[in-house]
């Protein structure tokens, strides 16, 4: 089964995979759904549509493609790695490949060349402009999108760059990568350089019969493998021109409406339509191949990639939360010899990173060594003098020593710092321990006093720490 | 009523406010919920959270912010005009006002000087990565942060422009802008260069004292409106640092937490606190009062058929 994750309202554009003859098994599912799951269906995952994500779903969905590559499961598309439009186009510039250049409005990037269009980086109605030939026009332009309402940062100018096949006739082609194959796919032709869904009529049987050669010759896959990989996508369908000779990469589309060609006047489009979606196919079923395993095997995919935690924490020990990350997923597999070694070697990298010092403090009290606790609670203690939270984590470790009177003087002191309900609950308690039943009824009758009142600091003249100091 | 437009699991940030009996009526409405709805009540809009929105939400809501601007409702915040983190330091840095760049990790841009730090582009965790000193360190730590999963292309470089206010601490000021006021916010201080919440116990006095001079005299307004003019944004945040007398600027959060300060061992805190809450206070109650004003004038009525909590 080869699972389509997409975003809401675009499932329509894999509908003829998943009705059409001879196609693998194919299903849709949103980002919404799949990043709730703790488990889903052994399988490839295609992740598409990775430009309209925000960024807190990009780095789930980034998390999800790294648990499905450690269940073997061929992932395409990288949420983390993908180049999408402006930087793609950018990076294409650069490696020489495109002639043309792509330049941010927000940015206020002046275009060393025109005539230039404008564009916004999404929606369907994506261009903006006819071609402009100057500054003033550009700025006149970009301010009247924003001003309807087109948001600033999506928006882009665009360097010409089209070639007629003849004149008055314009042709885009398209390549698309499924894996590890490109599939040529058929053309668009249109009189105007704005060739977006064709218009019929305007070819004859020799441009028809060119496309067709260059289906069968597959005549583009090579130039446009190193554009995918500069892209880093491996499953989207890439829309170019030739120009002079070259080709002009205009964008990589992760999500195109993909369709068979169906009754066509020429029989050459016919040939080439079937050239196309019977390759498309069979990229699909060799990528469906890949999977190995149960199908309907559910796969646990609830936390990180320990395999890709490792690896970040090798390149870049210092990476914030890496370690932490990586010692709390060894903890959740019940490994906590792992998570304990791990937390301390981040240590070593990030002395101070006090989120790392309090999670191993806890690890080691629960696992029952007290002593190191108790020197890290220090180390703990030390870089936050003033919290409450890591006293009362010293008071707790000292509690289960069975050092009660130490204990009761640092969780004397986290109550005058932050007098919560749960650490008057333990100083009570601590106080029972000690004989103390007068003490542990006062701290007691506190707690049956409004929590409003507790909360502003009222009782016995506490003075509670604010978060801004 | 004030509502303010949040993004899904953000709209904690306003929960004193909202609880605040002194406090004008104000409301939280996520966009989920916002740009579903036909008709929304009559109030004074704050679109926040900007940078928390994905494309097609981000459309759909400076879509929405026109539609209410039409209506006569009075708006802060255009989806369309804001500046993000990475675009407003970039603007800030050419306008002259900060001395430090930034630089997209997917341009490939390579800092011009050291030290650096990783970050992300969007949200206000802290940084992803302590100083880096060279470009060999700082690749490693980009190939390590997308090894992790970030998005390389919600990566940014940003250098490093602090100093600290007396040897080992940092402080990090803070102005709101509320419709055309400028509230001074109370500081932050530090050990660390990265000042995020803070560190008790580290600032003494004097600095209280200094702290509630810069309140009273609201002593970085002036410096703070052409920022927020170049970031187009009319409610927000701003943190900043001042090295060498300059101010830098290191961001506009436009959805901050906002929290009375009802208790502290100094009492030039404890006033600068109250200082800040009041005049946050106020200058929401004059920008509902105006809003209700303009809605007062003849018009056609608005259907108030939704009502948002």
């Amino acid at each position: 089964m080869i699972w389509f994750l997409m975003a809401r309202g675009f499932e329509e554009n894999v509908k003829a995979l998943i009705d059409g003859p001879n196609a693998p098994k194919v299903a849709v599912l949103r980002y919404s759904d799949a990043l709730r799951q703790k488990s889903l269906p052994r399988g490839a995952y295609i992740f598409t549509g990775i430009d309209r994500l925000g960024t807190d779903r990009l780095i789930e969905a980034a998390r999800l493609y790294r648990r499905l590559r450690d269940h073997g499961c061929p992932a395409l598309n990288d949420p983390a790695r993908a180049l999408v439009r402006f930087p793609l186009l950018r990076a294409l510039h650069r490696a020489g490949i495109n002639r043309f250049n792509v330049y941010s409005i927000e940015e206020k990037e002046q275009p060393r060349r025109f005539p230039v269009f404008l564009r916004s980086l999404y929606g369907h109605d994506a261009l903006l402009s006819d071609l402009i030939s100057d500054q003033a026009t550009l700025d006149e332009t970009a301010d009247a999108a924003v001003a309807a309402g087109i948001p600033r940062q999506t928006l882009m100018a665009v360097e010409y760059a089209a070639e007629p096949v003849r004149p008055g006739l314009f042709r885009k082609l398209s390549v698309f990568r499924v894996g590890d194959r490109l599939v040529p796919h058929y053309s668009i032709h249109d009189q105007s350089w704005i060739v977006r869904y064709g218009r019929s009529g305007v070819t004859d049987r020799d441009l028809y019969d060119e496309e067709l050669r260059i289906m069968q010759e597959n005549r583009f896959a090579e130039p446009l493998k190193a554009v995918f990989d500069i892209a880093e996508i491996e499953y989207g369908r890439a829309d170019f021109g030739v120009v002079d000779g070259k080709i002009c990469v205009y964008g990589i589309n992760m999500n195109p409406m993909v369709l068979p060609t169906s009754a066509h006047p020429f029989p050459e489009r016919i040939e080439g339509g079937k050239i196309w979606w019977e390759a498309f196919l069979a990229a699909l079923r060799a990528l469906e191949a890949q999977c190995g395993g149960d199908a309907s095997a559910k796969i646990d995919v609830r936390g990180h990639s320990i395999e890709a935690l490792e690896t970040a924490v090798a390149q870049f020990p210092e990476l914030r939360d890496a370690h932490l990350t990586l010692s709390q997923e060894h903890a959740a597999r019940g490994d906590s010899g792992a998570a304990i070694r791990i937390a301390k070697e981040g240590l070593a990298h990030t002395p101070h990173d006090v989120t790392l010092l309090a999670y191993l403090c806890s690890i080691l009290a629960e696992h029952e060594q007290f002593d190191e606790a108790l020197t890290v609670a220090d180390r703990l203690i030390e870089e936050q003098p003033f919290k409450a939270k890591p006293l009362m984590a010293r008071a707790r470790i000292l509690d289960r020593l069975g050092r009660h009177h130490e204990a009761l003087a640092q969780a004397e002191r986290a109550v005058e710092l932050r007098p919560e309900r749960a650490y008057r609950q333990f100083l009570s308690e601590i106080h029972l321990k000690l004989g103390n039943f007068d003490a542990a009824n006062e701290v007691a009758a506190c707690d049956a006093r409004p929590e409003a009142q507790r909360r502003a600091g009222k009782t016995a003249g506490v003075q509670k720490t604010t978060r801004r100091i | 009523m004030i509502c303010f437009l949040t993004t899904t699991g953000y709209d904690f940030t306003l929960k004193s406010l909202r609880n605040d009996s002194g406090a004008p009526p104000i409301s939280t409405l996520t966009y989920r919920r916002a740009l579903k709805k036909s008709a929304l009540p009559e109030a004074t809009y704050v679109f926040t959270d900007i940078d928390r929105l994905n494309a097609r939400d981000l459309i759909a809501a400076a879509s929405l912010f026109r539609r209410l601007q039409q209506e006569g409702r009075r708006v802060l915040n255009d989806p369309a005009r804001v500046q993000v983190r990475f675009p407003l330091l970039r603007a800030l840095y050419r306008s002259g006002i900060n001395p430090f760049n930034v630089y997209s990790v997917e341009e490939e841009d390579k800092p011009e000087r050291f030290p650096v730090f990783l970050r992300l582009s969007s949200g206000h965790d802290a940084p992803l990565s302590d100083l880096i000193f060279d470009q060999d360190a700082l690749e490693r730590a980009i190939a390590a942060a997308v090894s992790f999963g970030f998005p390389r292309h919600a990566l940014i470089v940003v250098e490093y422009a602090a100093e600290p206010v007396r040897p080992g601490l940092f402080r990090k000021l803070s102005v709101f802008r509320i419709g055309d006021e400028f509230i001074p916010h109370v500081c932050v201080h530090d050990t660390s260069w990265m000042v995020k919440l803070g560190r008790a116990g580290v600032a003494g006095q004097d600095l209280y004292e200094e702290e509630l001079k810069f309140m009273q005299e609201n002593t970085f307004a002036d410096r703070l409106k052409p920022v927020f003019a170049i970031a187009d944004i009319d409610y927000g945040r701003a943190d900043f640092g001042l090295v060498g007398g300059r101010i830098c600027v290191y961001e506009i959060n436009t959805n901050p937490q906002v929290n009375p300060i009802k208790t502290h061992p100094f009492a030039p805190r404890i006033e600068s606190g109250r200082l800040w809450w009041e005049g946050f206070k106020a200058a929401l109650h004059r920008l509902d009062a105006e809003s209700q004003r303009e809605a007062a004038a003849p018009k056609a009525t608005q259907s108030q058929e939704d009502a948002v909590r």
